[in-house]
């Protein structure tokens, strides 16, 4: 064998044992890591630094090789939160809502519509979907307005009041009415012509 | 031919130039430079063989002593070999050794034939044992001062041992007898002149022709005496010599030697040893002197080379290890002398070698980050060592070198630790001494970047919608993040990881024209850079969120909160200020078109963890909703773009932390040309105020707004808009459970949970109502809000009021098509229904 042969054995057998062991340790981290109960939590806990200097970006463990995240990406990542420790998911929340586009926003709504998604999630999620175009936000708010319990049901209902010039209480015909110039497609979202 | 005609030229020359003459005497090459050293150094060595010389003398030597004087004669090895070595076989043998020249004639003197015998009486010469003899060899002529073979008559190669000198040309001789050496410096002198051996008297030793002792050269001689040895010019001794002391190995003789004088001893002397100048400097003060060399050759001729040596003070006092020089900060430098350093008990070697004249020094790191420390322009071979530890015997070695970038100095690198200690020991290779030069650069590390999210806006000099939104980072544990950028224009979503500077520069997708995205993690828990373009510059500035802000009362979690925007016909706080319409040139002396005049407002709530959410309505009536996180500075970065895109609100809002009086803030204000909005179809750019109140719904028995004089006195003001007539002030009464009794044409609902309320007012000339909206901002003790009249908004303010007549109406200063109204104490009060809301 060549020395530059020997060489690229040698740098072979490096990568693959380096693999390995990565390998080795998100399996072992895996099963000491005891996924967290989804009960909710009155103490919300943003992305404590303390949690988050040793946990790394989710895409760490899968390289970040790409500027965007593709709808397969977004959809897989939030098929795989209910494995992670809660300050990865709370982490992987946070970054999730950065790189989704809005044309994928339907990966996030089952998170943010249910009640018992995690506070701290939550948290994360209401943030994103008020900064979200209007035919994404207003329908998204009625479903969380109808919801009795639903944590963030005050700030849905400010927000359809403001829009809607009026608190129609459980008159959800009403309200969707009153919604509708803003659900109009391209209404507040899409790029500026 | 070629020699023969340089030895004419110089023959020539040597006659009528002393210049030419000097090319075989003692001459100065290259003088010695003026040293300046340290009492440190032990010595320093000159090699004179480059200082001195024979510039004219290429052959092999022979020096022969003769009783006369000594002859150094250079011989024409290239000329004429085979006489050359013919003849050195004889001086090798000794042959000549105590032969005697034997017979001056004829313009010449002859040797190699008879030598005296060292011992016997009487000493008669004896003719030394010929060897086998040469051919002739065609050579340079017979010049006075030349040396050339004397064959036997008619046997031109039948020559031998015996020579001759020419002591005068004899050019006649030339084909018959071969010239193979002169004599160079000034020893033709010993030959011939005032002094020479041609000034001898002669006598016959024996009467046989062929002997040829017929005419010895005596000296002292009495006539009629027998001839003693004493009598008889010899050479005493012909040996192999080189122009050098000590030049080639088993070569003794030279034909210059030197010697060296120093004016001050004391700081410097100056010895040869063969042909090394060696200074040293005994004294450890400073001083100076100037050292004298001189080049002497064997008849007496001499150069001189004269120079200064300056010995300077040095600097020995961090030779201990318990006393090191502190060198301080991210760069720094020391000169020192390591001569008098020593090595000590337990001392290490120092990068794997022998030293022992160490220096120490201590430097301590002013972060973390990198120290590179080099002793390039040491003059000598160093070895260096980097350590932490206190005491000798336990060092720990961080990083050592003994030569770097091609040169005998040292340098190492290394991670420093910030507040570690790190003692370095500067030695020289072998113990070698000289000085030192040493130096630290030390460049500290980028801080981590602080995990977390990180909400901030994107800024410009020159307000446009694609220069101005806001940006959300969330930085990973490590470097990795992913980031949103949210413009008027569009949004951006990338990923990326900081590099070791804690930057990231990187084109980014998203748009048609090519966009370049900075970003720089500061220590400060800051992400500033850069959103540009070939056509826009925007600067990014964000904070690190907080992980909690209290405000008094936060029983669900969270508390409410109103804002309110100001218009332009408000009373409350700074007033928006028309600038020119993004895209549009300053419009021309005319009536400016209109800015919205309405006050916006809207409701939100601030959780615990810091979570603001805002919405409501600008002035110009375009509802938004808004979130983002308080940062760790308190603030907010406002950025909404309602219009479909075509209009932009933007700001810093600060917040006051604990005491519910909720915050205010700065913001650009600015909507594009556009025929499908309802309102200012024209655009507008202004800048405006936003104030935050925190909201608390009334206690049982609580108004909402504070009145004063207990009278329960509430005022509507209604300005600004394109109203046909300006509206008169409503008076209203506020009962005690909070129920509004205007005196004048509207009604009012308040929404006691959130703070919102709304109305309606009748517009006198167009005989028709027309509905208002705003929030109570309780910090300021004001109802705010707007209504709106032929495609422009117009301002509502909710204010306690003095009993008695209700105040007039400011007159707009403005451009809005609405003319000054005029003052009306009261209108025909007619009851309208009151709404309170729970």
């Amino acid at each position: 064998m060549s020395t530059e042969g020997s060489r690229q054995r040698t740098g072979f057998l490096v990568v693959v044992g380096l693999v390995g062991a990565v390998a080795f340790g998100a399996i072992a981290l895996r099963l000491l890591e005891k996924p967290e109960p989804r009960v909710p939590s009155k103490t919300s806990a943003p992305m404590a630094s303390a949690t988050t200097a040793t946990v790394p970006f989710a895409t760490d463990r899968e390289p970040l090789d790409a500027e965007t995240m593709e709808t397969g990406e977004a959809e897989a990542l939030v098929k795989d939160l209910p494995n992670r420790a809660r300050p990865e998911q709370v982490e992987l929340i946070n970054h999730l809502v950065n790189l989704v586009e809005d044309s994928d926003y339907g990966v996030l709504k089952p998170l943010v519509t249910s009640q018992k998604t995690a506070p701290e999630l939550l948290d994360v999620l209401v943030e994103d979907l008020m900064n979200r175009p209007d035919e994404i936000k207003l329908p998204i708010l009625l479903l969380i307005a109808r919801q009795a319990g639903h944590p963030y049901g005050m700030e849905a209902r400010n927000v359809l009041e403001v829009y809607a010039g009026e608190d129609f209480g459980k008159e959800w015909a009403r309200w969707e009415k009153a919604l509708q110039p803003y659900l109009a497609a391209g209404t507040s979202s899409g790029e500026q012509p | 031919m070629c020699r023969f005609l340089l030895m004419f030229l110089t023959a020539c020359l040597a006659a009528f130039c002393p210049v030419a003459r000097a090319q075989t005497v003692p001459t100065l090459l290259e003088p010695i430079e003026d040293v300046v050293s340290t009492e440190s150094r032990a010595s320093v060595t000159i090699d004179l063989s480059e200082v001195f010389g024979l510039p004219d003398v290429q052959g092999t030597i022979v020096q022969m002593t003769t009783t006369r004087g000594v002859l150094n004669i250079e011989l024409f090895d290239t000329e004429v070999p085979v006489t050359v070595e013919n003849f050195l076989s004889y001086v090798e043998d000794g042959d000549f050794d105590n032969s005697i020249l034997h017979r001056r004639a004829e313009n010449r003197i002859y040797g190699g034939r008879y030598r005296l015998p060292l011992t016997g009486t009487p000493r008669l010469p004896r003719e030394i044992t010929p060897g086998d003899p040469i051919p002739y060899e065609a050579s340079p002529s017979n010049e006075a001062g030349t040396i050339a073979m004397d064959p036997p008559d008619g046997d031109i190669n039948g020559a031998t041992s015996q020579w001759f000198f020419n002591t005068a040309n004899n050019a006649a001789l030339d084909g018959t007898h071969a010239v193979f050496g002169r004599v160079i410096g000034t020893g033709t002198s010993v030959l011939y002149g005032s002094s020479g051996i041609t000034s001898l008297s002669t006598t016959s030793m024996d009467s046989d022709p062929d002997k040829e002792l017929d005419f010895v050269p005596v000296v002292n001689y009495t006539s009629g005496n027998a001839v003693a040895a004493s009598n008889l010019v010899r050479a005493t001794s012909a040996r192999r010599a080189t122009i050098h002391p000590e030049e080639e190995d088993g070569v003794e003789a030279s034909v210059l030697s030197y010697s060296a004088v120093s004016s001050n001893p004391s700081a410097v002397t100056a010895s040869v040893d063969g042909s090394h100048l060696i200074l040293e400097f005994p004294s450890p003060s400073p001083g100076s002197a100037t050292v004298t060399v001189t080049a002497t050759d064997s008849n007496g001729s001499t150069a001189k080379n004269e120079f200064q040596v300056t010995v300077v003070q040095g600097v020995t006092d961090n030779d201990s290890f318990s006393s090191p020089t502190n060198l301080t900060g991210s760069s720094a430098t020391a000169t020192g002398y390591n001569s008098g350093g020593s090595r000590e008990s337990g001392e290490p070697n120092h990068a794997g070698q022998s030293g022992g004249a160490s220096l120490w020094y201590t430097w301590t790191a002013p972060a973390t980050g990198t120290a590179v420390v080099d002793t390039h322009g040491s003059d000598f071979d160093t070895v260096l060592a980097v350590y932490v530890g206190d005491a000798l015997r336990s060092l720990r070695l961080v990083a050592a070198n003994d030569n770097a970038d091609g040169r005998e100095t040292s340098k190492v690198q290394f991670a420093a630790v910030n507040g570690t200690t790190y003692r370095i020991a500067v030695d020289g290779r072998n113990g070698e001494t000289g000085q030192v030069q040493l130096s630290i650069k030390f460049t500290s590390l980028p801080e981590a970047v602080t995990p977390g999210v990180y909400h901030g806006l994107v800024l410009s000099d020159n307000p446009s919608f694609d220069a101005t939104g806001t940006v959300r980072i969330t930085v990973g544990g490590g470097k990795s993040f992913s980031a949103q950028v949210r413009t008027g224009k569009r949004t951006y979503r990338f990923r990326g990881r900081f590099d070791h500077e804690n930057r990231f520069y990187k084109r980014i997708k998203g748009g048609s024209n090519p966009m370049f995205v900075l970003l720089t993690a500061g220590a400060d828990s800051k992400i500033t850079g850069s959103l540009s373009s070939n056509t826009l510059a925007a600067s990014i500035e964000a904070e690190l969120s907080s992980e909690s802000f209290v405000l008094p009362e936060a029983p669900e979690g969270a508390s409410r909160l109103t804002f309110s925007i100001a218009g332009a016909q408000s009373s409350n706080g700074a007033s928006p200020t028309p600038t020119a319409t993004p895209g549009s040139p300053t419009p021309p002396s005319r009536r400016p078109d209109p800015v919205p005049e309405g006050n916006g407002y809207g409701v939100g709530t601030l959780r615990t963890n810091g979570a603001l959410h805002l919405t409501g309505r600008l002035g110009d009536n375009a509802p938004f909703s808004y979130s983002s996180r308080i940062t760790i500075n308190s603030r907010v970065p406002f950025f909404v773009t309602p219009h479909r895109k075509k209009g932009v609100a933007a700001g810093w809002v600060t917040l006051v932390s604990g005491t519910g009086s909720g915050g205010s803030g700065t913001l650009q204000w600015f909507k594009k040309e556009d025929d499908s909005t309802d309102n200012y179809k024209k655009g507008y750019q202004v800048s405006t105020s936003m104030t935050l109140s925190s909201y608390t719904r009334p206690a049982p028995g609580e108004r909402f707004l504070s009145t004063p004089d207990q009278l329960e006195n509430l005022t509507f003001t209604f300005a600004g808009s394109n109203l046909r007539r300006p509206i008169d002030p409503i008076r209203a009464t506020l009962r005690l459970d909070n129920k509004v009794i205007p005196h004048g044409r509207m009604s009012f609902s308040l929404n006691q949970s959130n703070g919102l309320f709304k109305g309606k007012f009748r517009e006198r000339t167009a005989f028709r109502d027309r509905e208002f909206r705003g929030v109570i901002v309780q910090s300021a003790q004001e109802g705010r809000g707007l209504f709106e009249a032929r495609s422009q908004t117009g301002s509502v303010v909710v204010a306690a009021a003095a009993a008695g007549p209700a105040p007039t109406p400011t007159p707009t200063p403005t451009a809005t098509a609405t003319p000054t109204p005029t003052p009306s104490p009261t209108t025909t009060p007619l009851p309208t229904p009151v709404i309170i809301l729970p």
